[in-house]
């Protein structure tokens, strides 16, 4: 090895890598668009039969919500509720809001494997007597197992990495998306042959769909009560929102373009699969039979009341079960995935021990998180003892708590950052003075500000569940972030620095860590300064990232010859200067490959890769010390010196800071 | 006299160079500015004063720099002193006020120990350049010239030389080669 060059060090971390809006939308829809399999008969037997209305204004207001993350996105690229709220009402209140959506997220994934679980049972009570297996079939009993199945399944998946499972999921909503449209169009096709009911318009709450307001004289089901607290009931269909601010930071560019494609297409999807084959179902199926016998599974319900012959119906239910159980198992996937990404949130403020960022070796994946949250979803599966209802009931506290902490956020963030450039604004504005007054945001939120508060007192199990399982997470969060802070106290002189989780590769020769870059365009961007990085930022707004190779080189400089071996031997401020480089990766959604060398030459290592890496480009932040001519000239006395006798092309050299730019060429 | 104005580059800040040709050390530095000093010097202070001297003798009267203006300059510029591990030391800087590119090649077969690099000087290639914007990439060619031409084996050759003349022709030689 050259003897200014000692060692390089590659570093990668999980979301290096981005994805399109199309697996994005499907990360979100393997959520969002399953509770189509069981909120229409979670919520028909709630409160009535005019529960296909409900689901489809559920899914109305879902398109509202999903605009809310938009304009949140487009403030934090590492969003989310917790992010959100924490910026505008402090880090309790940002801790209570995600301690409440993490025991959503937590149910999500057993709702779904149970409901799938139950798609299932219900189809083998029909399949196996043709095949003369008369087994006598606990439908709970086969969920149950399924489920447990199914996280152990999607808990390995996600250990290997986001990138790899979101493929899954765009396979599951294509073949959903068929199975949709032949359902739709059939439904149709009935309903001209046959004809078909309204859904009465009448609330007919259970006992327990009525919770504490059983007890409350002057609280009635009835009017804009009865409607509140119908949609209440109905916003289980809501499950999945959260997943999409967890996922923007994955998001390719440009960023907020491909979010808003994202959301038409979530918001599509779900408005027709869940709403309107609710509402089929709802028109098709008389009130009594879905209550009877498809409350767990509706949509193999509909395809029996279709005016189809009865083979094509069993051959048509086989394909709903089929995609009830992709789907169903895709939202125990979003589940995890979104657990994941709210707790490395909180993880990296330093609410939860170091420790639990941990990445994996091999995948790079935080597996300690992934661990805990599919554990937890098992054990609540077992506690479920399959009952769809009972985990419909306890579900919705979390996403309307935190939807309404969200969404109070960002109406405060309107007059707080009201400076603060948003690519995107929530629509209905009216300008006060300097102000934007979000009148569109202030709507909405009174709407799941209502519908929260309603829910308290008409979902008891999740009122009582919510508030304890909230209550403890917070506790756990609090005694965490103490322990934390007294370690760094004893530790960090500098706590203001967040370490970047990365993983390490180390490469002894610098020519095996160019082999890695193998696409046709190549742009090595040097880094020294975390504030100074205006080329990096240059490169990543002009550069397209599917055909260039962007290696973002530090160069540790390090006097005498001894080897330095690893990533602990920087500084906190070199540290610092990853986490920026990544976070800035993230905004712009392309891929970086961030590297250190350890040289006691930092010029000469720079134009020694960009010869023997084959990078026709270097584009460097200008140096506040020498200026952006010293730089060149040093380029340019090194160029002289390196320069191979038999180099035909050229390396451009661009230095770049603020909207300057100088650029040379070394022939 | 040759004003010190740092602010005045910003103008033409925003450039992006014209892919010049490569310019040759034969058309920069004539002979008579080879120099060599058998004794060497006492230090690389020594030896930059005698360059910089050099330098200002070759000036008519009336448009001689002040050297006193020249080494604040110089103080104020950390690439000044370039010096590579091979022996060469390159001090440049760019001047206003001057029209054509200045230089002076001084050959040190006894060495002049650089105390910040511990490295020995055998090659002193100084160079002044005009600051304006078309002289720049000249100046970063002729820059990449100098240490593309000064490779160690070269140096080892010049110091061996005995006269100025010889000197000469032996850097062109090696320009036509290259």
């Amino acid at each position: 090895m050259n003897k200014k060059i000692k060692n390089v060090l590659i570093l990668s971390t999980a979301v290096l890598s981005f994805i399109s809006f199309w697996r994005a939308s499907a990360i979100v829809l393997c959520d969002f668009g399953s509770s189509a399999y069981y909120a229409g008969g979670i919520a028909a037997k709630a409160y009535g039969p005019s529960f296909p209305y409900f689901i489809l204004a559920v899914m109305v207001l879902a398109g509202f919500l999903l605009m809310a993350y938009i304009e949140s996105s487009s403030l934090f690229t590492r969003g989310g509720v917790y992010v959100v709220v924490r910026e505008t009402m402090g880090k309790s209140m940002a801790k209570m809001s995600v301690s409440a959506l993490i025991f959503d997220y937590l149910l999500t994934a057993p709702i779904s494997a149970v409901s799938a679980g139950l798609y299932l049972a219900y189809f083998l009570q029909i399949i196996l007597p043709y095949i003369h297996i008369n087994w006598n079939i606990n439908p709970r009993a086969v969920s149950v197992i399924f489920s447990l199945l199914i996280v152990f399944y999607f808990w390995r998946e996600n250990i290997k990495g986001v990138k790899e499972s979101s493929q899954n999921n765009v396979r599951i909503i294509i073949f959903v998306s068929i199975i949709a449209v032949i359902l739709l169009i059939l439904s149709l096709y009935t309903i001209n042959k046959k004809g078909f009911h309204w859904p009465e318009f009448k609330f007919s709450f259970t006992d327990e769909a009525l919770g504490f307001v059983k007890n409350i004289k002057w609280l009635k089901p009835i009017g804009l009560i009865g409607i509140l607290m119908a949609m209440g009931h109905s916003i289980l269909a809501l499950s999945g929102l959260e997943t999409l601010a967890q996922v923007y930071r994955e998001i390719e560019d440009p960023k907020i373009k491909n979010l808003k494609k994202a959301v038409v297409v979530i918001f599509i999807f779900g408005f027709i699969f869940t709403g309107i084959l609710t509402f089929m179902s709802g028109i098709i199926i008389p009130y009594e039979k879905i209550i009877n016998e498809y409350s767990e599974n509706l949509l193999s319900g509909l395809c029996m009341e279709l005016y189809i012959p009865y083979n094509f119906k069993l051959v048509l239910k086989t394909l709903v079960v089929f995609s009830a159980l992709l789907i169903l198992v895709g939202a125990v996937n979003t589940a995890i995935v979104g657990a994941n990404g709210i707790l490395n949130r909180v993880a990296e403020d330093g609410i939860l021990p170091d420790y639990v960022r941990k990445l994996h070796p091999k995948y790079g994946t935080t597996y300690v998180i992934i661990t805990i949250a599919a554990v937890l979803q098992a054990v609540i599966v077992i506690l479920s003892r399959g009952d769809v209802f009972l985990l419909g009931e306890a579900y919705a506290f979390g996403v309307l708590w935190s939807l309404t902490f969200n969404l109070l956020s960002l109406i405060f963030l309107r007059f707080k950052k009201y400076d603060q450039e948003r690519e995107w604004k929530y629509p209905l504005n009216i300008k006060i003075s300097e102000y934007d007054v979000p009148i569109g945001l202030i709507a909405i939120f009174l709407i799941i500000f209502s519908i929260s508060v309603i829910n308290l007192f008409t979902k008891k199990i999740a009122t009582i569940s919510g508030i304890l399982f909230t209550a403890v997470l917070y506790i756990i969060f609090a005694i965490s972030e103490k322990k934390q802070t007294v370690k760094e106290d004893i530790h960090r002189v500098d706590d203001e620095i967040d370490e970047e989780k990365v993983n390490i590769s180390t490469e002894k020769e610098i020519s095996d860590m160019f082999k890695k870059f193998t696409k046709p365009e190549k742009i090595l961007v040097p880094v020294r300064n975390p504030n100074n990085l205006s080329h990096l930022r240059y490169v990543l707004e002009n550069v397209n990232d599917d055909i260039t190779d962007i290696v973002v080189l530090y160069v540790k400089v390090e006097r005498g010859y001894e080897y330095a071996l690893n990533y602990d031997n920087l500084t906190d401020e070199e540290k610092y200067l990853f986490r920026e480089v990544i976070l800035i990766a993230e905004k712009y959604g392309k891929t970086v490959h961030p590297v250190i060398v350890f040289s006691n030459d930092p010029f000469y290592i720079v134009l020694y890769s960009a010869i023997n890496g084959n990078f026709p480009k270097i584009v460097m932040g200008v140096s506040p010390s020498g200026g952006a001519e010293m730089q060149l000239e040093n380029m340019a006395m090194l160029w002289g010196m390196m320069r191979p006798n038999n180099f035909k092309s050229a390396i451009e050299v661009n230095i770049i800071w603020e909207s300057r730019m100088l650029s040379y060429k070394l022939h | 006299m040759i004003a010190v104005a740092r602010a005045t580059i910003s103008k033409w800040y925003n450039i992006i160079m014209t892919e010049q040709k490569a310019v040759s050390i034969s058309e920069i530095l004539r002979c008579e500015n080879v120099i060599i000093k058998e004794d060497g010097f006492k230090d690389i202070g020594d030896l930059i004063d005698f360059g910089l001297s050099f330098i200002i003798s070759k000036y008519e009267d009336s448009n001689k720099p002040e050297l006193n203006i020249i080494k604040e300059k110089i103080e104020k510029s950390p690439s000044f002193y370039t010096v590579f591990e091979n022996g060469l030391f390159i001090p440049h800087l760019k001047l206003e006020n001057i029209s054509e590119f200045k230089s002076v090649l001084i050959v040190t077969p006894k060495p002049v120990k650089d105390e910040k690099t511990n490295h020995n000087i055998y090659i002193t290639f100084m160079l002044f350049s005009p600051m304006t914007k078309n002289f720049f990439e000249k100046h970063l060619n002729i820059l990449s010239t100098i240490t593309m031409i000064f490779k160690d084996s070269v140096i080892k050759g010049v110091i061996k030389l005995k006269n100025s003349s010889d000197i000469c022709s032996y850097i062109k030689s090696i320009e036509r080669n290259e």
